[in-house]
């Protein structure tokens, strides 16, 4: 088992063990440009990623 | 993590200010905040009549949700582009204002493009010649005129808008680059009335990052819409914001520093206008609002079928 984090239509899988920011820069996805939430709830960045967690992650920048 | 104010488990960490907070302490403090800009700015008054342009974004009805609670009398205005994009777009949008003006008891203000002025917005772009390949100049030149008109015409003194740090911050990076001095000396967190036919505009959430919107709006379980309008995908200010953010991920602040020091520089005289810096402004024939453009402004232009590129 691993950590699922989903962004919009994508799903990725990552260690559990590791923070939230860490996970992202893996992933190459800027930590300002979302918010991390686990079961509806917003989780830092230090926050460590438990097996089986599933993260979805919110995208935050809008522009045009 | 936990709260800087209580010590329980801390739901955001805003790295350039060092504060980390709790779901109860960043609710709070979004609008101490906010209140504290609109008072630095000297943006408006619990007198003033407010109107918020409200898109049905995080931004906008965050905005709407924070005057509300601290007190000021804002009403909302929701401008109907008729950009659908697959997904409903102006339709969903729509439907978050109308939720969330019922659910506080506010007055929202429909405009609708096609009902009013005859053209949706992906129209004027196929039609005029300043919207071909760029719907965001016809939308922009559209719902800046609206916002005015409604402004004036039902008695609002002052005009807001939910532009975020990141936005402001996106727009002064491109006119940097560019040197576009007559847009770096124009660009405040207020726009003051310079003519009578104009609103005063101001923009209380310049300085709250783009992600702490997005977590007020959730925290707050406001509903929002969450797709990205279908025309903004490739748009040059998502472009700078993402270079902004990489920026950010390795200085923490460095938005923060790079729109505070510009308008502190603008206060010291760095961007003074030149002498002969204003165009004399006349009163559209068909609208009545100022413009530079000649007897009609410019929105009218493209709205008149006359003046539109139809071949």
């Amino acid at each position: 088992m691993s950590v699922k984090i989903i962004l919009r239509d994508e799903e990725y899988e990552v260690r559990a063990g590791q923070s939230v920011r860490s996970a992202l820069e893996k992933l190459q996805i800027p930590p300002e440009a979302v918010l991390a939430t686990r079961e509806g709830e917003l989780l830092t960045d230090d926050e460590i990623l438990r097996e089986g967690d599933v993260i979805k992650l919110v995208a935050v920048i809008s522009g045009g | 993590m936990k709260c800087r104010k209580c010590g329980q488990k801390a739901v955001i960490n805003m790295r350039q200010h060092k504060l980390a907070l709790c779901k109860e302490h960043y609710l709070e403090w979004i609008p101490q905040q906010t209140q504290r800009f609109i008072e630095k700015y000297r943006m408006f008054t619990p007198e003033d009549r407010i109107l918020v342009a409200v898109s049905g974004g995080k931004d906008s009805l965050a905005l709407w949700d924070i005057l509300h609670r601290l007190g000021y009398q804002a009403d909302g205005l929701y401008i109907g582009l008729g950009i659908d994009g697959g997904i409903g777009y102006s339709a969903e949008s729509l439907r978050c204002c109308q939720n969330f003006a019922q659910q506080h008891g506010l007055k929202l203000r429909v405009v609708d493009l096609k009902s009013e002025f005859g053209h949706t917005i992906p129209e004027l772009a196929q039609k005029s010649a300043r919207g071909r390949g760029k719907p965001c100049s016809v939308c922009g030149l559209s719902k800046r005129n609206i916002m005015n008109r409604v402004a004036r015409e039902e008695g609002y003194t002052v005009l807001v808008t939910g532009h975020n740090l990141d936005d402001e911050a996106a727009v002064l990076f491109g006119n940097t680059l560019n040197w576009l001095g007559g847009y770096l000396r124009r660009q405040s967190p207020v726009l003051e009335a310079s003519h009578p036919g104009l609103v005063r505009k101001a923009k209380p959430l310049c300085r709250f990052y783009e992600r702490e919107m997005a977590a007020y709006a959730l925290l707050r379980g406001i509903e929002y819409i969450y797709d990205e309008c279908p025309h903004a995908v490739g748009a040059k200010t998502i472009y700078y914001k993402e270079v902004l953010n990489r920026l950010e991920a390795e200085r923490p602040g460095a938005k923060l520093r790079f729109y505070l020091s510009f308008l502190q520089a603008k206060e010291e005289g760095l961007f003074a206008p030149p002498e002969k810096e204003t165009q004399e402004l006349t009163s559209c024939v068909s609208c009545g609002q100022p413009t530079t453009a000649g007897e009609l402004c410019s929105f009218c232009r493209m709205v008149e079928k006359d003046y539109a590129v139809s071949r």
